[in-house]
């Protein structure tokens, strides 16, 4: 910025009393279009977050349930001294690893790389949209890693020798709640849902 | 919490809130700086409804990218010059200010290296603000912007040839000759 002096009375007289030109305004309802082309406030997508992951918990839950009622139809499987089930002593070598050798688990192998594939594809669209808080993102990775715990869990109680058929269907469902709550959140945060239907559109979610 | 520039530490939290996406902060910032932007763009563009655009895109602009401000400078003086740059673009896209600038290049204005365009003290008290506002609007588009942002918006002519894109000489001689029309202009409106 230049500092006016008597050389330019004009240019010096303009700056002085600049408020007698600003007299013009916009018109009134023009912040409304502005905060229309705005993120969503973060108070409506907190609780718009808020609305939705008590469902997500919930499937969470039920999927640790399911998870621990299977691990309980294998309590009369042997256990060491210290009652650990004897799986866990095997060893875990990828040549030892029947879900990656035994020929029964060839479509559940083609069944996670699929679902992987997806839930990468999902995952990136989510956390790369720039209407996504850190904090919302983190929350969002937090839950989703809660179910890929409770995969984890079938697939350890797979291996160990559990009820395959009961297993395997828990670990398929486990796999498509998690595309669900990603393709759910994925459409939860496009720029301009119906606003009618948020609270319809939260409360819709059932896994 | 550390005042930066001259922003008031009511400013400083309305930009921070803002930047947490807090929509009542930001309609804030809107009500305290719509007003002077508003000029802003409408000395630019010299239309009220392409003002009225610039100004919306101008907020838009502001708060998408509020990250990127740093507060090396007072939060209203960035917003002024993000709201510029957006008129300045605008007016580009329709070649509406290389065309006025090539006319300078050009235009025969009859003996202007002689004619007076400086204005001594008493002679300028002659023209009220009004008369100069009316003059300013009645500028031909590159006259008004050089000429705004030196006399009005107080940038120097290595910041105008920054933001232009055009020579500190360029800027120089355009706002010498935006002189002489606002004082031909100004004398017919006190006639």
């Amino acid at each position: 910025m230049k500092n006016i002096n008597d050389t330019d009375p004009l240019a010096a007289r303009i700056q002085r009393e600049r408020d007698a030109l600003d007299r013009d305004m916009p018109r009134a309802d023009l912040w409304d279009d502005i905060a229309t082309k705005l993120e969503p406030d973060v108070q409506s997508r907190r609780s718009k977050v808020i609305a939705l992951f008590p469902a997500l918990r919930v499937a969470a839950v039920l999927i640790g349930l399911s998870a621990v009622g299977l691990w309980l139809t294998r309590m009369d499987r042997p256990t060491d001294q210290a009652g650990t089930a004897v799986v866990l002593e095997q060893d875990l070598s990828p040549a030892n690893d029947p879900m990656l050798t035994d020929p029964r688990f060839t479509e559940l192998r083609k069944m996670e790389s699929e679902y992987a594939r997806l839930e990468q594809s999902k995952t990136d669209l989510i956390l790369d949209n720039p209407d996504l808080s850190p904090e919302d993102a983190q929350e969002a990775i937090d839950l989703i890693d809660d179910l890929e715990n409770d995969y984890d869990q079938l697939r350890q109680e797979l291996e160990a020798g559990a009820d395959a058929e009961k297993v395997l269907a828990a670990m398929v469902r486990n796999y498509q709640q998690r595309i669900e709550v990603l393709k759910r959140m994925a459409d939860l945060f496009k720029p301009s849902p119906p606003t009618q239907n948020k609270e319809e559109y939260a409360s819709s979610i059932v896994l | 919490m550390v005042l930066q520039g001259t922003d008031t530490a009511e400013i400083v939290d309305l930009v921070e809130r803002s930047l947490a996406r807090e929509r009542q902060a930001q309609k804030q910032l809107y009500q305290r700086y719509s007003r002077s932007m508003f000029n802003v763009c409408l000395r630019l563009m010299g239309d009220h409804a392409e003002a009225e655009d610039m100004l919306q895109e101008a907020f838009v602009d502001a708060f998408q990218n509020l990250h990127r401000y740093h507060r090396e400078v007072a939060f209203g003086a960035w917003l002024k010059r993000l709201t510029i740059n957006r008129c300045l673009k605008t007016l580009e896209k329709r070649k509406l200010l290389t065309e006025s600038l090539d006319d300078y290049q050009t235009e025969q204005i009859a003996g202007s290296e002689h004619q007076k365009t400086s204005f001594d003290s008493e002679e300028e008290e002659r023209y009220s603000m009004e008369m100069i506002r009316k003059a300013i609007a009645a500028l031909p588009d590159g006259y008004r912007v050089v000429f705004s942002l030196y006399a009005v918006e107080g940038y120097d002519h290595e910041e105008i040839a920054q933001i232009m894109n055009i020579s500190e000489s360029t800027s120089k001689s355009q706002y010498h000759r935006a002189k002489i029309k606002v004082r031909s202009l100004l004398e017919a409106l006190a006639a």
